[in-house]
């Protein structure tokens, strides 16, 4: 009872002095994360018409900035973040809720995220997160690859490993927007066609297995691995849902 | 008094008038009251006036012989009234008896004030004490005679010659925010330490959120001044802040000072005394030292937490107040986790020569201290149950927390009190002080500069500032001069001057066996200051007094900066790391302040100033002009006295103050950085009232609209700095407000001896504090209360901190950190805080011995 008094005491003080109250001007938000594809199935990639059947992308932790390059270096203090990482189903365009992005109104300018596998700094590996996919990995592609009548199927589980402890898998990422109180929502949408079009798949064959599980050395499994990191990022799209 | 001196006369009639003493001196065998120690009371020459004044007090004198209450009869003006009241109530008595039992007694007590400095008639009057004695005399059918004789049992008028005391006088308030807090006033509500002293004063907030092994945190009328950087300090003349401190520009810590030898506090919020020099850009805090109540004292205190507390103090009897040695150790296990810690003080000091012209003051402490820190923990991690709201991170660099320091000081000073008004006063001190914080204030985020692979190892800081300190100070007023009936002026000249040797070194540490993983600071920092002042006191008839003058410091830095250069890691080296440089700039201002009385009791005054913080030298290029932190500040209010024995005193300013260059806590480096122009505008209310002879209450509420004007500018490397202009100035409470209210009375005797009851409670209540990057803290309210008995040589209390148990954030903070190494990390700036002390309970059991 006394507690409450005097907290009565205090709210009716700070009402009657209300001007002290004076703020930045800046406000905690959280807005909904959601992941995406493009729907796309089959596409070409060379001479090989790829048609995946799974194309499963764990995507987070993420880490906005101010900065025009985000990394640990020049963006200690972001402002705004993902703290979990979630598998995003990317042959399905439909927009899929995968957390809360939360954060201090601002602008952000750039982004730097895993793929659902985190070197923490104090650690000395990195570790897959919860929301990766299958518990273990960034990505998951299964499908076939077709060229002159011969289908072959693949399996292609990518492990995007940060560099260091306390990096992220991906850095520097551009991306512009002013977060703000009000209706507002980011979609994280993933291209499969864009990941692998860099790959060759010509060699596919030779690696033997049905399905042909591509192994880490495979110009195919660097190729997605390059894509990820810098060539086919995904689209952050920000967007009122 | 001696020949020639232009001081006034003061003859003290003492007589017994209580009318029942008179019926019972004719039927019992009773004795008044006798004076056998005391010191005589000062003229305040500006009070005077040149008029003569008689001063009726009444004094009631306890069994044991000390003063239990002064008040005056009828109205006086309050200056004089108070110097006749402090005087009585320093005075000890042999007491009164009845049948040879001492008997409580209440006597009245004429002081005569009368302004001699150009009469030299009125010196051979005091010298014969004759004068005005004689005049009481037949007021109170007694005779006159010295007050350092023995009185004899029946005649008890005595007279004695009174010093003036110019140096009390120049230091006289310039302003309605200029406090002096008396000692009632700071002993009205517990205090856990000396510098909790501060809280009573108006508009300050006190904090010790890095546990009792660091410096306070101090908040004032607007200024978030840490540890002491907007704040200048001063113990008996003597400068506590430390420049280019690592941990904090300005760093002072009051763990040394041992509060019971706190004889009174001079608050002095804003910036126009010529006097006030490096760090006064909120204001200067004096503290003056001595011990009112003389004999052995023995305080031992037990409470809440294992907290154990132990005092021994000796004030001579026959010696000046100033006089005293006094010990004190104190262990304690902390509320909550890593709190625990010990540390002693011992100081002394010495007084001489209290009647004569020449006034000299040696002081000497010593003081250790180490405490545990249980850092600063992330608001969520509290909500979320990972760290209770007192406890402390279960990781060892949290555990690994802690704070130590070392302080000696030596100082001495030599007052020559010259004719008409005249002074000069030299000083100087010695001082050492080794300070050492391991603090991690982030959890992991920081990686080595040295070896970029080494990281995660938690963000531990070492932080080590080591300092040799020596000054000089020294002034001279001159004689009043009066060339004018209307007019009269004194001038002052002064010289300052410190040297301060420092040694500083920040790292990261690996908390388990304290290895050394990153090196952030190495530097050894030669640093001075000498500055200057001339201070005009200039009275214009008896209702105008204007004061001010102008001060300006010199600042030179040599900077030994080992580490300056390096090239991290990733960047091949292409110098050899260090980089040495010098500085030196030239601090400049006026200040001045005009004080109206157009009546008996009211003051009004309009005061302005500028002041200045020294740079962090470390911060400074080669050839750069010293820049300093300039504060420009203006304040107007009014100050009213009412009452025979000051049942009202009230003051009210408004203010408005310009800081060049704010700075404030940067927790990633854990220390201060800049924050670029702020400008504060706001008023403070404060009111002491005597309403009964036995309470007192003082009340204050001070409110403050504090912006940053110019934070730095957003870069590439930092597009959406954490600041914007005309945003309310982070960490700084706009609202304070604190009341202390006591009672004190004796209620009877008890075996002859005198039973005295106290009681005490202090209110503090601080408004929503803004933080960084748009988030705030909450408001909270403390209720701190105190009783005590009191029985002759036996001594009971009880203190009680924080009596509603409030869970308050006292220090709180908005950044980011991670403290959970095996989870994704954070990096939005949360809010973080250090808990501000649960319900606490100290039992103290005293005895003095006289």
């Amino acid at each position: 009872m006394t507690r409450l008094a005097s907290l009565a005491c205090i709210l009716a003080l700070c009402a009657v002095l209300a001007p002290s109250c004076v703020t930045s001007g800046r406000t905690r938000v959280s807005i909904p994360v959601h992941g995406a594809g493009t729907g796309v199935r089959t596409f070409a990639v060379g001479d090989f018409t790829i048609t995946l059947e799974e194309a499963r992308i764990a995507w987070g932790p993420a880490y906005f900035c101010t900065t025009a390059f985000a990394d640990v270096d020049l963006c200690p203090t972001a402002l705004a973040e993902v703290r979990s990482a979630a598998t995003i189903d990317a042959l399905d365009e439909t927009p899929q809720f995968i957390g809360e992005l939360n954060g201090i109104s601002g602008t952000v300018r750039s982004a730097m995220y895993d793929y659902g596998i985190t070197w923490l700094l104090p650690s000395t590996s990195a570790h897959a997160d919860q929301g990766a996919v299958d518990g273990a990995h960034s990505a998951r592609f299964t499908g076939s690859a077709e060229s002159a009548g011969l289908i072959t199927r693949f399996v292609l589980e990518v492990d995007m490993m940060p560099l260091h402890s306390g990096v992220s898998a991906a850095h520097g990422v551009p991306t512009m927007h002013t977060l703000r109180e009000g209706p507002d929502a980011l979609v994280v949408r993933f291209d499969p066609s864009a990941i692998l079009a860099d790959a060759d798949f010509s060699g596919l064959a030779s690696i033997g297995g049905d399905p042909v599980v591509i192994p880490e050395s495979s110009v195919i499994y660097q190729a997605v691995v390059i894509g990820l990191s810098s060539s086919a990022h995904p689209t952050l799209e920000w967007a009122t849902p | 008094m001696s020949a020639g001196s232009t001081s006034a006369i003061v003859a003290v009639l003492f007589s017994a008038m209580s009318l029942a003493a008179a019926m019972a001196q004719a039927q019992e065998a009773r004795t008044p009251p006798h004076v056998i120690d005391g010191v005589e009371p000062t003229l305040p020459l500006g009070s005077a006036g040149g008029d003569e004044t008689t001063v009726v007090l009444h004094v009631t004198v306890d069994a044991d012989g000390t003063v239990a209450d002064a008040h005056a009869d009828g109205e006086h003006d309050p200056a004089l009234e108070r110097a006749a009241i402090e005087a009585v109530h320093a005075w000890r008595f042999e007491p009164a008896t009845r049948d040879g039992i001492p008997v409580r007694a209440r006597v009245r007590v004429a002081v005569h004030f009368r302004d001699g400095e150009s009469d030299s008639e009125d010196e051979d009057e005091s010298e014969s004490g004759s004068g005005s004695g004689s005049e009481s005399e037949s007021e109170s059918e007694s005779e006159s005679e010295s007050m350092s004789a023995s009185a004899s049992a029946s005649e008890t008028v005595f007279s004695a010659t009174g010093t003036v005391d110019p140096i009390a006088d120049a230091a006289a308030p310039r302003a309605a925010s200029d406090y002096a807090l008396p000692s009632d006033v700071i002993g009205a509500a517990p205090h856990r330490d000396a510098g909790d002293l501060l809280a009573s004063a108006p508009g300050v907030y006190v904090a010790r959120g890095e546990g009792d092994g660091v410096a306070h945190s101090i908040f004032l009328r607007g200024f978030d001044a840490e540890h002491g950087q907007d704040l200048e300090l001063t113990m008996g003349g003597v400068p506590l802040n430390q420049p280019s401190h690592l941990h904090g520009q300005g760093y002072a810590d009051l763990g040394f000072l041992i509060p019971e030898v706190v004889q009174s506090i001079r608050v002095t919020e804003g910036v126009y005394d010529p006097h006030q020099g490096d760090f006064a850009t909120a204001g200067t805090v004096a503290f003056d030292l001595g011990v009112e109540r003389r004999g052995l004292v023995s305080r031992t205190s037990y409470g809440s937490f294992d907290t154990f507390r132990q005092l021994l103090l000796w004030a001579p009897v026959g010696e000046r107040n100033g006089t005293f040695g006094a010990v004190s150790y104190r262990r304690t296990s902390g509320f909550g986790v890593h709190r625990g810690g010990e540390s002693g003080s011992a100081m002394f000091q010495y007084e001489a020569g209290g009647s004569g012209n020449v006034r000299a003051r040696v002081t000497a402490t010593l003081y250790g201290a180490r405490y545990g820190l249980a850092g600063i923990l992330r608001q969520d991690d509290v909500a979320a149950g990972r760290v209770d709201f007192y406890g402390a991170y279960p990781d060892p660099s949290a555990a690994a927390q802690s704070s130590f320091a070392i302080r000696a000081l030596l100082a001495g000073s030599v007052d020559i009190l010259g004719e008409r008004g005249s002074f000069g006063e030299l000083g100087a001190w010695l001082g050492y002080t080794d300070f050492r914080l391991q603090a991690n204030y982030t959890g992991y985020t920081q990686i080595s500069r040295v070896d970029p692979s080494w990281r995660g190892r938690g963000d531990l800081i070492e932080q080590r500032n080591s300092v040799v300190s020596m000054g000089l100070r020294g002034r001279w007023r001159s004689e009043r001069y009066t060339p004018f009936d209307w007019a009269s002026a004194f001038i002052e000249v002064g010289a300052t001057g410190r040297l301060d040797l420092t040694s500083q070194q920040q790292n990261l540490l690996d908390a388990v066996n304290n290895q050394t993983w990153d090196q952030r600071v190495d530097a050894d920092i030669r640093g001075g200051d000498v500055g200057g002042f001339l201070d005009l006191d200039v009275h214009l008839t008896e209702y105008v007094r204007v004061r001010g003058g102008a001060r300006a410091d010199v600042l030179l830095y040599d900077v030994d900066d080992r580490l300056g250069n390096f090239a991290p890691a990733f960047r091949p080296p292409t110098f050899i790391d260090g980089f040495r440089r010098t500085a030196l700039g030239v601090a400049a201002g006026p200040r001045a302040s005009i004080e109206v009385t157009p009546m008996h009791g009211l003051t009004f005054s309009i005061s302005y100033g500028e002041g200045y913080r020294s740079p962090q030298a470390r911060t400074l290029t080669d050839g750069e002009s010293a820049p300093f932190a300039k504060v420009r500040s203006g304040d107007l209010g009014m100050r009213f006295a009412a009452g025979d024995h000051r049942e009202l005193e009230l003051s009210l300013s408004g203010y408005l103050t310009a800081l060049s260059n704010d700075v404030a806590f940067d927790p990633q480096q854990g220390r201060l950085e800049s924050l670029g122009p702020s400008t504060r505008l706001g008023g403070t209310l404060y009111l002491v009232t005597r309403p009964l002879s036995w309470l007192l209450g003082a009340f204050s509420l001070t409110y403050v609209r504090a912006t940053l004007d110019g934070p730095p500018l957003a870069t590439a490397m930092d597009p959406a700095p954490p600041y914007v202009s005309g945003q309310a100035l982070p960490y700084v409470p706009p609202l304070v407000l604190r009341a202390d209210v006591s009672a004190n009375e004796q209620i009877g005797t008890l075996a002859d001896q005198a039973l005295r009851l106290r009681g005490g409670v202090g209110f503090s209540m601080l408004g929503a504090r803004p933080l960084p990057y748009g988030d705030q803290a909450p408001p909270f309210a403390l209720l701190d209360l105190s009783v005590g008995a009191n029985w002759g040589p036996i001594d009971l209390s009880l203190d009680v901190f924080n009596l509603l148990d409030q869970r308050y954030q006292a220090t709180a903070y908005s950044f980011a950190s991670n403290w959970s190494p095996t989870e994704i990390p954070s990096r939005v700036p949360a809010r973080a805080f250090s808990a501000g002390g649960p319900f606490t309970v100290m039992g103290t059991l005293g005895v003095r011995i006289e």
